[in-house]
């Protein structure tokens, strides 16, 4: 949120969503964080697909997964449907 | 013999209350016919008036709440079914009848109906089904049959209609039957079935409209339509309400659903007896 | 001089005055649930729907509740929409208007104004449309069907505004305007169609941080009616009185445009003074009641006592400058209102009257009479009565009581 906040001339009506929700940072709420053993992954794509926020991405280039960590609540799903073992959540202050 | 000697001999006439006769219905709409039926019932089964309740909501049948001579409550557009609830909650010993029309019940009270079926609230719902909302002129409504025609559907109904004893079925309801006013015999004892039944209980009257659904769609006079109903209706016992649609050639009638469960009031006390059982338990302890 | 188009006079009640200018106003979306004494606009419509005479989507919707909601959603694609309700399908669509006002929907909405139950009464009173006075809707009262045809049709040009953007209602009494026949005058079809005009529609930033055309558009996408909390709520809140202050210049402007196509005015639109110039006393009224009252005002006239009327037009928004400026010299004001409200000393007319005049030069005495509940007639002796009170008022200069039943028996 601006520190300067707009005031009602200046405000677009009928409070239309005037700044994208991204700007809100829902990466806050973890607890706990996924990390990543590259070693592990057998690239086979599931966590993508199953992390209920889209926060995992796949990077074509580097052929490995990429957590975006603005948007992981930390759920843990990735971790325990993972075939392979290669996500494990660990508390965030210990990372 | 004035007409005022005639009405005190009518056999029903204790049923009634007398001062708001003659009822406002058109020439051989089925609403007297009903409410006949439902009188018979009350008269059958000698049934304490004091303990019963009728409640109607907005519509030509709407009138009856102010006709029959009991405890009765005209409620506004779509209301009935959640003020029948808070009576039969605050009172369970009363025997709770809601009389009201297809427009009423199943549009915009068509919410408060599911809900009640669902957590089978005792409660007997007689819904008068003539198609359409006969007193703000003939519109059509959430029963008007498909091609039908009604003041806003001039050239014929693009909307599919629900199938009343289907979705109270769905619902959950405990008694679910449908019947036109010309099986006035077989309405009646479904009607003191249901009142003698422990549930949610729909009854269904497919119920001529003369001057309004009827006149629109050339089914000819009252006679007409009942003549119509005689050709139509077939009777079954136990029809899979899902294929019980109406159409042109065939009304199915009949009971649909007629099954045991407990009802709503009845677990409400029970667990609030239990509650009370156990927490006394503890303070003895 | 007024340039006036060629009219013609058809014989309509008030509710099918108001069909007829939904048809000629290119009216996109219809959507409504029948209720007394509405029904005959949406059913008069339903042919023209039928007929192909329009281009207009109509649904029927299964309550009045839905049937705003769908006017409200439909408003917010950027087209033009119209539903019709009264009474307790008012007081149903209770929460829908306030989130039509706030999403800035210029929906359009003729109430035929309704008792409101309980007892049942399906007559005319104005308890449902004053109850949504502080809904954020532009509030307009009509005399007579002709007024209904030509509010309606400026109604969606002050509705859809850019410096507006809020909904109207146009309000008509029930049964003795619904349901009566009048002579109309009716302009061409064209002539509206040109006079209302295409909805436009202006920008706003969206959540892109683009500035977009405000309506649903998937090519621009844009999010209408999110949460809102203690942050920027008010701001909105603030918008939606600057738009309610904008409508009332709107309003005189269009309606002084319309006066001269058709050569009707009300008055400047806002208020409507009959023989107020040099009036000792005056009544103050909306709807059916000001035609009455006119006669009377007449006949008074004729015997030589200076008496006048000031019809409110618009309620919403409140014209405090016109009210004050007719009524101050007056020196004994009698405010008649179809509705009360319950314990507030007064009817909701009155309070806003009495309001209007605290500031004023010379206050004249404000007293109130609650009549014509539930459709109870209004004749001309008791309005004549009122007059001789205020006359007892002006002579005496006491007021025996401020707030009086006119019409209902002891």
């Amino acid at each position: 949120m601006s520190l300067k906040q707009k005031g009602w001339k200046e405000l677009p009506i009928a409070g239309v969503c005037w700044k994208p929700a991204t700007e809100y940072l829902t990466g806050d709420w973890r607890t706990f964080k996924p990390v990543y053993d590259l070693e592990k992954c057998s690239k086979c794509l599931l966590c993508p697909m199953i992390c209920p926020d889209s926060a995992i991405r796949w990077n074509k280039g580097a052929q490995e997964i990429k957590f975006d960590y603005d948007f992981c609540k930390g759920c843990g799903v990735c971790a325990n449907e993972c075939p392979m073992g290669a996500i494990i959540m660990v508390r965030e202050e210990e990372t | 013999m004035n007409n005022k000697d005639l009405m005190l001999q009518h056999p029903l006439a204790k049923y009634l209350r007398q001062e708001r006769m003659p009822h406002i219905w058109c020439e051989g709409c089925g609403n007297g016919i009903l409410l006949n039926s439902f009188l018979e019932a009350l008269d059958e089964l000698q049934l304490d008036l004091d303990n019963i309740v009728v409640i109607s909501g907005i519509g030509c049948i709407g009138r009856a709440a102010g006709y029959v001579n009991v405890d009765s409550f005209h409620t506004t557009h779509g209301r009935a079914i959640p003020f029948a609830t808070g009576v039969k909650l605050a009172n369970p010993q009363l025997k709770v009848v809601v009389i009201s029309g297809d427009g009423d019940l199943f549009a915009i009270g068509g919410n408060h109906f599911i809900h009640a079926a669902r957590r089978n609230v005792d409660i007997k719902v007689i819904c008068a089904n003539n198609f359409n909302y006969g007193m703000t002129g003939g519109q059509y409504g959430p029963t008007t049959p498909l091609e039908a025609w009604t003041t806003t559907t001039p050239y014929g109904n693009i909307e599919h209609p629900f199938n009343l004893v289907h979705l109270a079925a769905a619902s959950g309801a405990v008694y679910a039957a449908r019947w036109t006013t010309l099986q006035v015999r077989r309405l009646k004892a479904s009607i003191k079935k249901a009142l003698q039944k422990e549930g949610f209980s729909l009854i269904e009257v497919i119920s001529p409209c003369p001057e309004i659904y009827d006149r629109y769609n050339k089914l000819g006079t009252a006679v007409e339509v009942m003549k119509w109903f005689k050709l139509v209706s077939e009777v079954h016992k136990a029809y899979d309400p899902a294929k019980a649609v109406i159409t042109k050639n065939r009304i199915i009638i009949g009971e649909f659903v007629d099954i045991e469960k407990p009802s709503y009031g009845r677990l409400l006390r029970e667990m609030t007896a239990q509650v009370k059982e156990d927490l006394e338990g503890e303070n003895t302890k | 001089m007024e340039i006036t188009q060629e009219q013609k006079a058809f014989a309509l009640n008030g509710d099918e005055a108001i069909a007829l200018a939904i048809k000629q106003s290119d009216v996109d979306v219809v959507a409504a649930y029948p209720i007394t004494p509405q029904t005959i606009i949406v059913e008069k419509f339903s042919e023209y729907v039928a007929d192909g005479e329009v281009d207009t989507e109509f649904v029927c919707t299964e309550s009045e509740h839905s049937a705003l909601t769908a006017c409200l959603a439909a408003s917010a694609t950027g087209v033009r929409t119209f539903t019709a309700s009264a009474s307790a399908g008012l007081a149903l669509m209770h929460e829908i208007l306030y989130v039509t006002a706030g999403c800035r929907a210029p929906v359009v909405m003729a109430v035929t104004n309704r008792a409101l139950s309980a007892p049942i009464n399906i007559h005319c009173d104005h308890s449902d449309s004053m109850v949504e006075r502080d809904s954020s809707w532009i509030q307009i009262y009509v005399e007579n069907s002709q007024e209904a045809y030509d509010s309606i049709i400026q109604a969606f040009r002050v509705a859809e505004h850019p410096d507006v953007l809020l909904p109207v209602m146009v309000c008509l009494d029930a049964f003795f305007l619904s349901h009566t026949l009048e002579n109309v005058q009716v302009l061409p079809d064209e002539t509206v169609q040109k006079f209302v005009g295409e909805r436009s529609i202006p920008l706003v930033t969206g959540h892109e941080g683009k500035n977009v055309p405000f309506k649903l558009d998937p090519a621009n996408p844009l999010t209408i009616g999110p949460l809102d909390l203690y942050d920027y709520y008010f701001e909105h809140k603030r918008q939606q009185e600057e738009a309610m202050q904008m409508a009332a210049s709107t309003i005189v402007q269009v309606h002084d445009e319309y006066g001269q196509l058709s050569g009707r005015r009300y008055g400047n639109g806002l208020v409507d003074a009959y023989r107020l110039e040099d009036a000792d006393i005056a009544t103050v009224c909306v709807g059916s009641t000001a035609g009455t009252t006119k006669s009377v005002v007449d006949t008074l006239r004729a015997k030589g006592v200076k008496a006048g009327l000031l019809r409110l037009r618009t309620f919403r928004p409140l014209p405090i400058a016109e009210i004050r400026n007719s009524l101050e010299t007056v020196e004994a004001v009698a405010v008649m209102d179809r509705s009360n409200s319950f314990g507030g000393n007064g009817g909701p007319i009155y309070h806003e009257i009495r309001h209007a005049l605290f500031d004023a030069q010379a206050r004249p005495h404000v007293v109130n009479y609650i009549y014509g509940l539930g459709g109870r007639d209004m004749p001309q002796s008791i309005i004549r009565n009122i007059y001789t009170d205020l006359q007892e008022i002006r002579e005496t200069g006491q007021v025996n009581s401020y707030v009086q039943f006119a019409g209902v028996r002891e």
